[in-house]
C-alpha cells in the first residue's frame, strides 16, 4: 500500500468512488493487469473493451440465473384475489376487523372499515396443487413451475415510497435500483444493446419516474433504459432527420479522425479513447436495437401466445414478447409494468378493476413462461412477479380495497427457482405476513443470488460508507432455490 | 488485515477503530489515543513554506509545497502551458465556458509580464463566475427546484437560493458568513435578505406530500439534514453512526443524534417575506385598502365555498393515522407535537387548497365565476405581493426533545460536537430579542467558523483545490475519515486553511492563489509522461495538470455559446434545458426526471450531496450529440455564423469554425478532410449548407472540444 493511500479497508478490497475520469477509467475497468495478460494471451485489448464499465464479468458464485424478467405490477394487485386463499374473510365480510388482529396505519386513513369479501373461485392446479383464483386462469397452468412467496412485507405506506424500495430497496430516493447494482456487478453479455431494459405497457410512467431505474449514487453507466414503443427503441438512435447515412458515415468519419489525430497528440489517454469506442458503440447500437424489438419475424402462433390478438391483453402481451427477445440477446435484467401510473390501485370498485387488470396480464404473463420454456431459456431466466404491496382485506369505500405492504404476495419462476412450492404465509386475512416473513430485502437479495452476486459482498462506495443493495440487511430466501 | 477479517468483523459488529485495535460495538464514550491522533482531528498546523532547489519555478509558496515532493522523487514539474491552452482553461475553469476568439488572440498578444494575473482578475469580476461556481455548491447541498417522490411538485421559490448562492460567490461573501446565513441566518443576522434566503439551506430535502404517517417522514427529514450537513461543512461521511457506532471514525451513535439535534427544534416555513419593514408596513397597508374594497365580495366567496372548503380540508385530515388527530386535536402541544402538527397542517391546507375549487357545486358555482372575476376587477388595486422564500424558522424557543435513535430512541441526547473534539453538551447562547429560537443552529454555524474548527475549513479549501484541479488533496472531500484518502500534501492543506481564515475566508483570494500558482500553470501533456508515470502513476504529486472532461453545464453553455446563442440574464426561475438559451444554472432541477442532454453527461442525482461528479463516458451520450435535435439546431445556428460573412473564403470559413469552436487554427490535415466533406456534398446551395452544417456538429462533436487540457 502506498503511503498516500492508507484507507483502512486497502485499496483493492472495495470498489471506490471515482476520484478522476482517470481512476474511474482505470477502476470501472480491469487495469493495466488485464491489458497484461491479454496480451499474453494474445488477445486484443483496446482501452474501450479493458476500461468498458460494463464488460460482463464473473459474480461471487455460479449463477443460476443469467437474465432476470420482473414483471411488475404497478399500484398494487390483490394477493388475496390471486395467490393467497383467505376462507375466513368472506366468513367475516361486512364485519369490523376482529380485534385479535392488529390494526394498521392505512395509506388512506380509513380506520375501522368493515371486511371485504372476496368472490373469487379458487382452484388447487398443477400437481403440487397450488392455489389460484379464477382471476389467473392462465398462469394457473404454470404453477408447478412458481414459488409462491405469500409472506412479502414492505416499509412504504404509499405509491412513490414502496415502488422506489422494490427498486431500490429504500422508500426513499437516492439510491441505485436492482438493476443497476446487477449491471455494475455484472456488466453485460451484449455491448450492442442496453443491459437493462425497462419496459411500459402504455404512456403512462410508474411513480417516482425514471428514478425507478437510475443509479442514485451510482455513475449513470449502470442505469436502465427505457425503451419507447415504435421501431426505434432508445431516444437519439436514428440520425436526425434529413441526414442520409451516407452523409452520417461522413460525419462518423471526420470525427473519428480529428479525434485520432488530438489523441495521438495528447499522448493516447485512455479516457480520449474510451470515448471514440462510444461512438463506435452507438453506430452499432442503430443496427442492434431496432432489430430487438423488430417483432414482424414472430409467427401469429406465437403473438397469440402473449394475447397480441386481443385488445385487452395486446399491449402487455407485446412487452412480455419483446422481453423474451431481449432476454434472448443477452440483455441481463428487464423490467416490464403492468399498469404502469397505479392502474391496479383498486381503492373504489376494486371488484371491477382489478378484474380487468388481471385479464390484461394473466394471459401475457402465461405465455411468457410458456414461451420461455418451449426455448428453453427459463431454466436461465428468473422471472419475477409482483407489485410494490398487496391489498387489505378491509375495505375502503365501501368497495375498494386499501393498500397492504404489511402482508402480500410475489412469485418467481425459471432461473434455479424450485417450483411448485408456497413459501411463508399471511393470517387467516392476508393482512399480516407472519411465518417466514420475507422482507423486501429478502427478496432482492434471493434475486441477486440467483444472478451469482451476493448482496453482503456487492458494495460500493459512497464518500466513506461502504453502500449494499439491501442496505446491510436482508437474507436469501433458500427454500426457494432448495425446497 | 486481510479482506476476510475486515469482513468478519462488519458483520460481526465489533469495531476497528484503528489497525489492530478492536472494540465491541457499543456506545463508547472513550476512544483509544491513536483516533485522537488522526490528522483530521488535530488542530491546523503552521507549516512552514520549504525550502526547494529550483526556486526559479516556484511562483507563490503553493509551489514550494508541490515542488519540495516533486524533488525529492527526483521528478521535474510540467513546462507551464502555452497561452492558448491556459486561457481556455482559466476561462472554463472560472466561468464554465470558452473564452471569445477575440479574447484569446488579446491574450496570446498581451506584451505585460502579468498577462496571464490580469486575466485572472478579469474572469474573477465577470458575473458569469458566480453562475458557474455556484453549481459545484448546489451539488453538495443536494439542491432541486421540485418536492421529489411522487408528484415530484414544482417548489416556487427554490430559485432564489439558488440565487443567493450565485450573488455570493459573486460577491466574494466570506465563506464564514456563507456558511452562518445558511445554517442559522434567521437567528444571527434577523431581518437580512441575503440570510433568509440562505436558510432556504434547510429546506432543499425531498418532500411527500402524500405521506400520512407524519411522524415517520419528519425522522426521515432530520436524518436527511443531519447527512448532508454533515457531508456539506465537516466532510464526514456521518450516516453511518445513524444506526450503530461508526466502526472506523470516531463518531458514535449518540455523536450522530447530538449533531442531529442542533436541527432538532426547526419547522418549515412558507412564506418568510424579504424586504425592510418600509416595504413591509407599505405592502400592509395597501392590502388593508385593498380589502377593505373588496370585504363584500371577498366574504360572500367565504360563504360560497365554506361546504367544498370543509368537505376538503375534513378528506385530507381523515388521510392522517389516529395519532396525528390527537396532536391536531390538542390545544397544548409539546414542541414535538408542534413540529407534527404545523407539518400535517401544511399537508391539509395544500389539499384544500387544490381542491377545494372543484368541489363547488351546482348553483355556487356560477356564483363563484362572478365573484372571481368581479374581484379580479380590483387587481390593480391589489399591492404585488412581497417576494418570499421557503425556510425553516425553529418552532419555538424550547427544542423537542431528541434521542439517541431519533423519536422512537429512550436515551436523551443534546445538541453536541464530536465527542472525539470536545467534551460533553455544546453550550447553547439564547438569541437576543428571540424568544422564539433555540440558538441551536447558531450555536453550530458559530462552532464551524471559528477559524481554529480543525474540520470545516480544510475541508473547504480542500473543495477548492479539487474545483480547480480535478481531484482534491483529499481526493475523498466529502469523507477525510478512515475510509476517505489521505491527503497528499497534508502541510499544504493547512497552510492553505491558514491562509484561508488569514485572508479573511475568501474564496477569490483562493482562486487567484491557487490559479496563478507554477501548479496550476503546467501542460497537461509532456513528451516524457513515461517516466514521471512510473514514479507517480496516478499524478498524486502533481507533476503535471489533469486534463479534464467538461461537466454537464459547461458542455451545454459552451454548444451554445459557440452558436452564438448563449442569454446571460441573470437569475429567477428556472428554465427548460432545451428551450431556453440561457445558462445552465438556471435549468431546472427536477428530481425524478433524469433522462435529459445534461443528465447522460453526470448531473448529479439531486437526492445525495455530490462532493465530486462522475465522469462516465456512454453510447447514450454519443447519440445525444451525434443524433439529438438539439445539438443540430445549435449546429445548424453555429453554421449560419460561420457562412454570414459572405465575401470569406473556404479556408477562412473553416478557419473561423475551428477557432470558435476549438480556440485555434486548422491545421493542414484538418482543412483537407473538411473539405473533402464539403466536396462531396456538391455545388448545390442547400446541400453546401447542409455539409456545412455537419462540420460545425463535428466539430461540437470532437474529443479536443469536450475536453479541457
Amino acid at each position: 500500500m502506498n503511503g498516500n493511500d492508507r484507507s483502512i479497508t486497502g485499496n483493492t478490497a472495495h470498489h471506490e468512488c471515482a476520484v478522476s475520469r482517470r481512476d474511474f477509467l482505470m477502476r470501472a475497468g480491469a487495469g493495466f493487469g488485464s491489458v497484461a495478460l491479454a496480451g499474453l494471451l494474445g488477445q486484443e485489448a483496446t482501452a474501450a473493451t479493458r476500461m468498458n464499465p460494463l464488460r460482463a464479468k464473473a459474480g461471487h458464485h455460479k449463477a443460476t440465473a443469467k437474465s432476470v424478467i420482473f414483471l411488475f405490477l404497478q399500484g398494487g394487485p390483490s394477493h388475496i384475489d390471486m395467490f393467497d386463499p383467505k376462507p375466513l374473510l368472506n366468513e367475516l365480510a361486512g364485519q369490523k376487523l376482529p380485534s385479535s388482529f392488529k390494526e394498521p396505519v392505512t395509506a388512506m386513513g380509513e380506520q375501522g372499515s368493515p371486511l371485504l369479501g372476496s368472490p373469487r373461485k379458487w382452484k388447487q392446479h398443477g400437481e403440487s396443487g397450488l392455489w389460484v383464483s379464477d382471476w389467473c386462469p392462465n398462469i394457473a397452468r404454470h404453477v408447478d413451475d412458481l414459488a409462491v412467496i405469500r409472506s412479502c412485507w414492505a416499509d412504504g405506506l404509499n405509491h412513490v415510497g414502496s415502488v422506489c424500495q422494490m427498486n431500490t430497496g429504500s422508500t426513499l430516493g437516492g439510491r441505485p435500483s436492482l438493476g443497476a447494482w446487477s449491471m455494475y456487478g455484472l456488466g453485460t453479455v451484449n455491448e450492442n444493446l442496453p443491459g437493462f431494459v425497462v419496459l411500459l405497457d402504455s404512456k403512462s410512467m410508474p411513480h417516482g419516474g425514471v428514478r425507478n431505474w437510475g443509479t442514485g449514487f451510482m455513475p449513470a453507466t449502470y442505469q436502465g433504459t427505457l425503451f419507447q414503443n415504435g421501431p426505434v427503441p432508445i431516444p437519439n438512435l436514428d440520425p436526425p432527420a434529413g441526414v442520409s447515412d451516407a452523409r452520417q458515415q461522413m460525419k462518423i468519419d471526420l470525427l473519428g479522425s480529428m479525434n485520432r489525430r488530438h489523441a495521438q497528440a495528447h499522448g493516447s489517454e485512455d479516457e480520449l479513447e474510451a470515448r471514440i469506442a462510444s461512438y463506435e458503440l452507438a453506430y452499432r447500437m442503430q443496427a442492434d436495437a431496432p432489430e430487438a424489438v423488430d417483432i414482424s419475424g414472430e409467427s401469429e402462433a406465437t403473438k397469440a401466445m402473449y394475447g397480441m390478438d386481443r385488445d385487452i391483453t395486446e399491449p402487455f402481451g407485446r412487452q412480455c414478447l419483446l422481453a423474451r427477445r431481449l432476454v434472448e440477446r443477452g440483455v441481463r435484467f428487464v423490467q416490464i409494468y403492468s399498469g404502469a401510473g397505479n392502474k391496479w390501485d383498486s381503492h373504489s370498485n376494486h371488484e371491477k378493476q382489478a378484474g380487468e387488470m388481471c385479464e390484461a396480464m394473466d394471459l401475457p404473463v402465461a405465455g411468457l413462461l410458456s414461451d420461455l420454456k418451449q426455448r428453453g431459456l427459463l431454466a436461465d431466466t428468473l422471472v419475477v412477479w409482483g407489485g410494490e404491496f398487496g391489498r387489505t382485506p378491509m375495505s375502503e369505500k365501501g368497495n375498494g380495497r386499501d393498500h397492504n405492504p404489511f402482508g402480500f404476495t410475489m412469485w418467481m419462476a425459471g432461473g434455479g427457482v424450485k417450483g411448485g412450492q408456497v413459501i411463508g404465509s399471511t393470517d387467516e386475512l392476508g393482512l399480516w405476513a407472519v411465518t417466514e416473513k420475507a422482507h423486501v430485502h429478502d427478496l432482492h437479495a434471493s434475486i441477486l443470488h440467483a444472478m451469482g452476486l451476493d448482496h453482503m459482498k456487492l458494495d460500493f462506495k459512497v464518500g466513506g460508507r461502504l453502500e449494499r443493495p439491501t442496505i446491510n440487511t436482508g437474507d436469501v430466501v433458500k427454500k426457494l432455490f432448495t425446497a | 488485515m486481510s479482506r476476510l477479517d475486515l469482513k468478519r468483523i462488519l458483520m460481526g459488529g465489533a469495531v476497528v477503530l484503528s489497525s489492530g485495535l478492536l472494540l465491541l460495538a457499543s456506545s463508547s464514550e472513550e476512544f483509544p489515543n491513536e483516533d485522537e491522533a488522526y490528522w483530521f482531528f488535530e488542530p491546523i498546523a503552521q507549516p512552514a513554506v520549504p525550502e526547494v532547489r529550483d526556486g526559479q519555478w516556484v511562483r507563490n509558496p503553493i509551489d514550494a509545497f508541490i515542488l519540495a515532493r516533486l524533488e525529492a522523487k527526483a521528478i521535474t514539474p510540467t513546462p507551464e502551458a502555452g497561452r492558448r491552452t491556459l486561457i481556455r482553461r482559466a476561462t472554463l475553469d472560472l466561468l464554465g465556458m470558452p473564452p471569445t476568439p477575440q479574447q484569446i488572440d488579446d491574450f496570446i498578444k498581451d506584451p505585460a509580464p502579468d498577462a496571464y494575473e490580469k486575466l485572472i482578475d478579469r474572469l474573477l469580476d465577470s458575473p458569469r463566475y458566480g453562475e458557474h461556481y455556484a453549481r459545484h455548491w448546489l451539488d453538495l447541498v443536494r439542491y432541486a427546484d421540485t418536492d421529489g417522490f411522487k408528484s415530484d411538485v414544482l417548489r416556487p421559490n427554490a430559485w432564489r437560493y439558488r440565487d443567493y448562492v450565485i450573488e455570493s460567490f459573486n460577491r466574494d461573501k466570506p465563506y464564514a458568513r456563507f456558511v452562518r446565513e445558511q445554517l442559522a441566518g434567521d437567528e444571527l443576522y434577523p431581518g437580512d435578505d441575503d440570510a433568509k434566503k440562505a436558510t432556504g439551506y434547510l429546506r432543499l430535502w425531498p418532500y411527500e406530500d402524500n405521506q400520512p404517517d407524519m411522524g415517520r417522514h419528519w425522522e426521515a427529514t432530520l436524518d436527511d439534514i443531519a447527512d448532508v450537513s454533515g457531508d456539506a461543512f465537516l466532510g464526514l461521511s456521518m450516516k453511518c453512526a445513524r444506526c450503530h457506532d461508526h466502526k472506523f471514525d470516531p463518531i458514535t451513535q449518540r455523536d450522530y443524534y447530538a449533531f442531529r439535534a442542533f436541527f432538532a427544534a426547526i419547522s418549515p416555513w412558507d412564506d418568510i417575506r424579504l424586504g425592510d419593514e418600509k416595504m413591509r408596513d407599505a405592502y400592509l397597508e395597501q392590502t388593508a385598502a385593498w380589502e377593505a374594497m373588496t370585504d363584500g365580495i371577498r366574504s360572500e366567496m367565504d360563504v360560497v365555498k365554506a361546504k367544498s372548503w370543509e368537505t376538503q380540508w375534513a378528506l385530507a385530515r381523515g388521510k392522517l393515522p389516529p395519532y396525528m388527530h390527537e396532536i391536531l386535536d390538542k390545544t397544548d402541544r409539546t414542541p414535538y407535537e408542534e413540529q407534527l402538527a404545523r407539518f400535517g397542517l401544511k399537508m391539509i391546507i395544500h389539499r384544500t387548497k387544490n381542491g377545494y375549487k372543484n368541489g363547488i357545486k351546482g348553483d355556487g358555482k356560477k356564483r363563484w365565476k362572478e365573484l372571481e372575476q368581479k374581484l379580479a376587477s380590483y387587481k390593480e388595486y391589489k399591492p404585488r405581493e412581497l417576494e418570499r422564500v421557503a425556510a425553516v424558522r425553529d418552532v419555538g424557543g424550547v427544542a423537542p426533545l431528541a434521542y439517541v435513535g431519533g423519536a422512537e430512541g429512550h436515551q436523551l441526547v443534546k445538541p453536541a460536537y464530536l465527542s472525539i473534539l470536545a467534551r460533553g453538551d455544546a453550550k447553547i447562547d439564547k438569541i437576543a430579542n428571540n424568544a422564539a429560537t433555540t440558538g441551536r443552529r447558531a450555536a453550530l454555524a458559530l462552532w464551524l467558523t471559528d477559524g481554529e474548527n480543525p474540520l470545516s475549513v480544510r475541508v473547504i479549501v480542500n473543495r477548492l483545490w479539487q474545483w480547480h484541479f480535478g481531484r482534491g488533496i483529499v481526493a475523498s472531500s466529502n469523507d477525510f475519515g478512515r475510509l476517505g484518502k489521505l491527503p497528499t500534501h497534508p502541510e499544504l492543506l493547512d497552510w492553505l486553511s491558514r491562509k484561508f481564515v488569514e485572508e479573511g475566508w475568501s474564496l477569490k483570494a483562493m482562486h487567484r492563489l491557487m490559479m496563478t500558482s507554477a501548479v496550476y500553470r503546467q501542460d497537461s501533456v509532456r513528451e516524457d509522461a513515461e517516466a514521471a508515470e512510473a514514479m507517480d502513476a496516478e499524478n498524486d504529486l502533481w507533476w503535471r495538470m489533469r486534463g479534464r472532461r467538461m461537466g454537464a453545464e459547461q458542455l451545454r453553455d459552451s454548444i451554445l455559446f459557440v452558436s452564438g446563442e448563449l442569454e446571460f440574464e441573470m437569475g429567477g426561475p428556472a428554465v427548460a434545458e432545451e428551450k431556453s438559451a440561457r445558462r445552465s444554472i438556471y435549468v431546472l432541477n427536477k428530481r425524478n426526471k433524469r433522462n435529459t442532454m445534461m443528465n447522460a453527461f453526470d448531473t448529479p442525482d439531486l437526492h445525495n450531496s455530490c462532493a465530486m461528479r462522475d465522469v462516465t463516458t456512454t453510447p447514450i451520450q454519443a447519440l445525444a450529440l451525434l443524433n439529438g435535435e438539439w445539438t443540430v439546431s445549435r449546429a445548424e445556428r453555429f453554421a449560419a455564423l460561420v457562412l454570414s460573412d459572405e465575401k470569406a473564403g473556404v479556408e477562412q470559413r473553416i478557419a473561423r469554425a475551428f477557432r470558435m469552436a476549438l480556440g485555434r487554427m486548422p491545421a493542414d490535415q484538418d482543412i483537407v478532410e473538411v473539405r473533402a466533406l464539403l466536396e462531396a456534398a456538391g455545388s448545390q446551395k442547400k446541400s453546401l449548407r447542409s455539409a456545412w452544417v455537419d462540420v460545425c456538429h463535428v466539430l461540437l462533436n470532437t474529443n479536443e472540444f469536450i475536453y479541457i487540457n
